[in-house]
């Protein structure tokens, strides 16, 4: 019954407020309604006017009188405060299973300035995060823990607000449209590469050795991201570029059938947990999951590809 | 939204709400138990504690609940004789300031700001004084603003104030024409009554009562005569009457409380048959929770809604249909010349002849002497004021206690007393001489505060006697020839000049003061007014608005009216938030420039006028020194492209543009 009510509230909110990156709130998809404080508080303002009746006490109908026009000056307040913000999110990175995984969302005015705090929480569920809209930085980022690996759809975001007096709540479903690619959970365990068998014959290629690591130089537009030195770049420095001298690395296929004595799943951690090694150590590895070869290469972006192949392995949405 | 919970230490929003429960619990210092307010005291410290760091540690919850358990007894225990109304707000104290020890949580908060609401009307319904709804009032306000405190945690404090006024001035006009239009609902059902502790007259005298009714100034009720003002002596208020004697005490008949009830019940009101000039007047009283109303002498419902709202009573006595639990507004015209006929003489007779069978034994056996000197009715009468006025009786407010036989010992031994104790014995002696008698009770005097309108405070208390001679209900007041100042000039007058009363009554000494006495009337003429019109605008106020208003009163144009009245909210909600006619906000850098140049119109004592920044530039580059000139032409440059040119992060060069402005000018002009 009320998974039925939930799917057909979802249909409807799917309808009426179709995904998109960014939402600017307006009538069309703000909910405005008494929150529970404001429902006592009604309850008490009826209590107030019958006793003002009972008692004919002006001053108490007068206060009656008063709390209820002040329900009407905050609902109006309370909508002009949120209509108009403009929230954005900004695509989630990849995790692995267990990981919590955060969607960053911006929240811009339009041209007045927000008050009061909003609680942001998904769709559903009970965790609430509170933000200060009187922040300078009005940036949230909203863990979404992960289990299970594949593609996620995540669920909308329920962003609610109360400000003036907490009387009137404001609230909205939105739905950012972002799917969320959890890798495999890492299992640390050594397996040994499997050999690369060219099939033109050109014999082994899996010369061992290290990386040589030369020197920095400014990246420029056009070159390949692999290279960048993205510690620098988080630390905020100008984008850099890793000269290796040599591009030597133990090379091979990382193969599933290999740890067939594993089930499936802890085969794909054990894979995964490898890629990310090969990956940090600058190797060359290529993946083969049964009908899904991935030939050897380097870099971050070969290593997205390995994982994900690892993420959606036997799973149906190929997205 | 406000956090779901918050933090102990530190939390301005908790530590404003529990000062608020302090001050508020002090203001009911007269109505709560002396053990609520020292709970209240001990939460208001426990949370300044918390908030300041000295103490970490929220008191358990088991703790909490204990001492929760032992004021439920306490309540229970000590609420004997304590009426419904302060149980309440004893309870509701009691369990807000247990509720701060705890206050951890948003919804903590929200139930503490709900009680706080309920105990402020609670003081609405306890206290009406201007002054009191002033202080009320401005304890509301800022309930408010600590709820919007709450949630707008980084908010500074004008922002908070202004915001908050804000709202509150937008809901007002809304509230007012609530107020004024809105239709009047008569009580739906009967509320717990409160006692009568504010209030003077008791259904049941003692002679002793008085005696501490006569130190109350408070205000009993204001009377406004559009008919000339009767004189100090003539003004006798009735309030009831008493016509059950114990021996000791006077109180309402049972008798005539039971015919009362089935006379209301048959509809059967009296319509006494009146003569003579009237007097025509308007009286506001003063909530007193009981039904009686007071009225000079024989009087009549004025106007058709007071008709509807009084009863006559067979014993001449007008009472409300409702007790009176706010003050209430009704118009009565006096008849003074009327001779009153007894409404039913068997009744009256049956009632008023009651004595006790025993106690009093010389009054009784004086009484049979005199009546055989006096068999006339009318000469008995005489005699008895003659007995009063030569036989050495004195006028005090503190009489020696009377226990035994008390019309025996005021008669012969103490011969001191106040209204009550001659109203009392007189009473008594025409009983025992067969005349039917009885003691009314109501107040004299009365003090005016303008032309047309007479204060009486709760200090005119008085009692005397009626007696019916030859089918005639007659006054008599024995007191005036006791004390003829207390008649004549009243109760305030006689009590400043007796010896006795010196440095005991409240307004001995201060009122000689001319300006006292200027800001004591102009006090009385605001209270009138308060009283007046906001606590007593009722549904005939109402009905002379709209009549005001509209001419007269149709179906159509109180539809009309209605509608009126919801456009002009929606009005009103418009304006407040629709922001087009608002001032467009002006953005940093522009502001920057003004006030820059600014400075360049002070000191070359120029005006920019309406030029346009680079009109400006042209238009004076003359007159400015060269380095001046091109510091103004370099700050025009840049306002016009970030203006024009739609770069955005301008500021920062706006503000070295406009430093090297300055630098310039105070090159120029070296201080």
């Amino acid at each position: 019954m009320k998974a039925a009510f939930e799917s057909l509230s979802l249909k409807w909110l799917a309808s009426r407020m179709p995904p998109e990156p960014s939402h600017r709130l307006s009538h069309g998809n703000i909910f405005i309604f008494p929150g529970v404080f404001g429902v006592f508080y009604l309850v008490m303002t009826l209590c107030l006017f019958l006793l003002a009746i009972n008692y004919q006490n002006n001053l108490l109908l007068f206060l009656s009188q008063f709390l209820i026009s002040l329900v009407l000056i905050a609902l109006f307040s309370a909508y002009k405060n949120v209509a108009g913000m403009l929230l954005t999110a900004y695509e989630v990175k990849p995790v692995f299973a267990g990981e919590n995984s955060y969607l960053e969302i911006r929240i811009e005015e339009s041209d007045k300035p927000l008050h009061g705090q909003i609680e942001i929480k998904w769709y559903g569920d009970k965790n609430r995060h509170m933000l200060d809209l009187e922040m300078e930085k009005k940036l949230h980022h909203l863990p979404f823990p992960t289990a299970t690996r594949g593609f996620h759809r995540l669920p909308r975001v329920t962003v609610t607000c109360s400000w003036p007096l907490g009387l009137i709540k404001c609230w909205t479903h939105l739905d950012f449209g972002h799917k969320l690619l959890v890798y495999p959970a890492q299992k640390a365990e050594q397996i040994l590469l499997a050999e690369w068998h060219s099939e033109n014959g050109k014999g082994r290629k899996n010369q061992s050795g290290t990386d040589d690591f030369y020197a920095l130089y400014p990246w420029q537009a056009g070159e390949s991201l692999s290279r960048v030195a993205w510690k620098r770049v988080a630390k905020g420095d100008d984008w850099l570029n890793k000269v290796f001298t040599e591009q030597q690395a133990t090379s091979g296929y990382l193969d599933i059938d290999s740890v067939s004595n594993l089930d499936t799943e802890t085969a794909l951690s054990v894979l995964c947990w490898q890629i990310v090694q090969l990956s940090a150590a600058g190797s060359e590895y290529g993946l083969k999951l049964g009908n899904v070869i991935i030939p050897p290469s380097v870099g971050p972006a070969h290593r997205s590809t390995c994982l994900k192949a690892l993420a959606l392995y036997q799973r149906g949405d190929t997205l | 939204m406000m956090a779901p919970s918050l933090p102990v230490a530190g939390n301005r929003d908790s530590l404003l709400i529990s000062l608020f429960f302090l001050v508020l619990s002090l203001s009911l210092f007269g109505q709560i138990h002396l053990w609520v307010l020292l709970l209240c005291i001990c939460a208001a410290v426990v949370r300044i504690c918390l908030y300041s760091g000295l103490y970490n540690h929220m008191p358990g919850r088991r703790m909490v609940n204990l001492l929760a358990l032992l004021a439920g007894v306490a309540l229970v225990t000590t609420s004997n004789n304590v009426d419904f109304l302060r149980v309440m707000v004893n309870l509701l104290l009691m369990a807000s300031s247990l509720k701060l020890m705890l206050l951890s949580k948003r919804r903590d908060f929200f139930q503490l700001f709900i009680c706080g609401i309920f105990l402020l009307a609670c003081g609405f319904i306890f206290y009406q004084s201007l002054g009191r709804t002033l202080f009320y009032a401005a304890m509301f306000i800022v309930l408010l603003f600590i709820l919007f405190s709450a949630h707008n945690p980084s908010a500074g404090f004008a922002f908070r104030r202004n915001k908050s006024a804000i709202l509150m001035l937008q809901a007002l006009p809304i509230a007012l024409m609530l107020f004024v239009f809105m239709p009047r609902i008569p009580p739906l059902w009967k509320m717990p009554e409160g006692k009568s502790t504010e209030t003077g007259l008791t259904d049941k005298i003692t002679p002793g009562d008085i005696a501490n009714l006569a130190q109350s100034e408070d205000l009993a009720f204001s009377a406004t005569f559009t008919t000339a003002l009767p004189a100090q002596q003539s003004r006798y208020w009735r309030a009831m009457t008493l016509e059950y004697f114990d021996g000791k005490s006077w109180s309402a008949s049972e008798t005539r409380l039971y015919a009362q009830v089935q006379l209301q019940q048959m509809r059967r009101e009296f319509y006494p048959a009146v003569s003579g000039e009237a007097l025509r007047y308007e009286v506001v009283t003063e909530p007193t929770q009981k039904n009686w109303l007071y009225a000079l002498d024989t009087a009549v419902p004025d106007s058709a809604a007071s008709g509807q709202a009084l009863w006559q009573g067979w014993n001449y006595q007008l009472s409300a249909l409702q007790p009176v639990y706010s003050r209430f507004a009704y118009q009565v015209a006096s008849y003074p010349q009327t001779q009153r006929v007894s409404s039913n003489l068997a009744l009256d007779k049956a009632i008023n002849t009651q004595v006790p069978e025993r106690g009093n034994p010389q009054t009784r056996e004086w009484v049979n002497s005199l009546r055989q000197q006096h068999p006339q009715d009318n000469d008995f009468a005489v005699a008895l004021m003659d007995y009063f006025a030569d036989e050495g009786f004195e006028y005090t407010l503190t009489p020696p206690a009377m226990l035994v036989d008390p019309v025996d010992r005021f008669m012969f031994d103490a011969k001191v007393g106040f209204c009550a104790h001659y109203a009392s014995a007189m009473s008594y002696a025409f009983r025992l001489a067969g005349i039917p008698a009885r003691v009314v009770s109501g107040y004299q005097g009365g003090t005016p505060i303008n032309d047309n309108t007479i204060n009486v405070y709760q200090y005119d208390a008085h009692a005397w006697v009626e007696a019916l001679i030859d089918g005639y209900w007659r006054t008599f007041d024995p007191t005036t020839v006791v004390a003829p100042s207390r008649i004549l000039e009243g109760f305030e007058h006689a009590a400043r000049f007796s010896n006795e009363m010196q440095g005991e009554h409240p307004l001995n000494g201060i009122n000689q003061w001319q300006v006292f006495e200027y800001f004591r009337t102009l006090n009385a003429r605001m209270d009138y007014l308060w009283n007046r019109w906001v606590l007593g605008f009722d549904n005939n106020d109402q009905t002379d608005v709209f009549k005001r208003l509209l001419g007269d009163i149709s179906t159509l144009k109180m539809s009309i009216l209605s509608f009126g009245l919801f456009a002009l909210t929606a009005l009103l909600l418009t304006l407040y938030f629709v922001p087009s006619w608002r001032r467009k906000t002006i953005s940093k850098h522009q502001k920057r420039y003004l006030t820059t140049i600014e400075s360049i119109e002070k000191q070359f004592n120029i005006r920019r006028d309406n030029r346009s920044p680079r009109q400006f530039y042209e238009h004076y580059k003359a007159i400015f020194p060269p380095r001046l000139s091109q510091a103004l032409l370099a700050l025009t440059q840049e306002y016009e492209a970030i203006e024009y040119g739609g770069h955005s992060q301008g500021v920062e060069k706006i503000n070295q543009r406009c430093r090297l402005v300055y630098q310039a000018l105070r090159d120029t002009y070296p201080r």
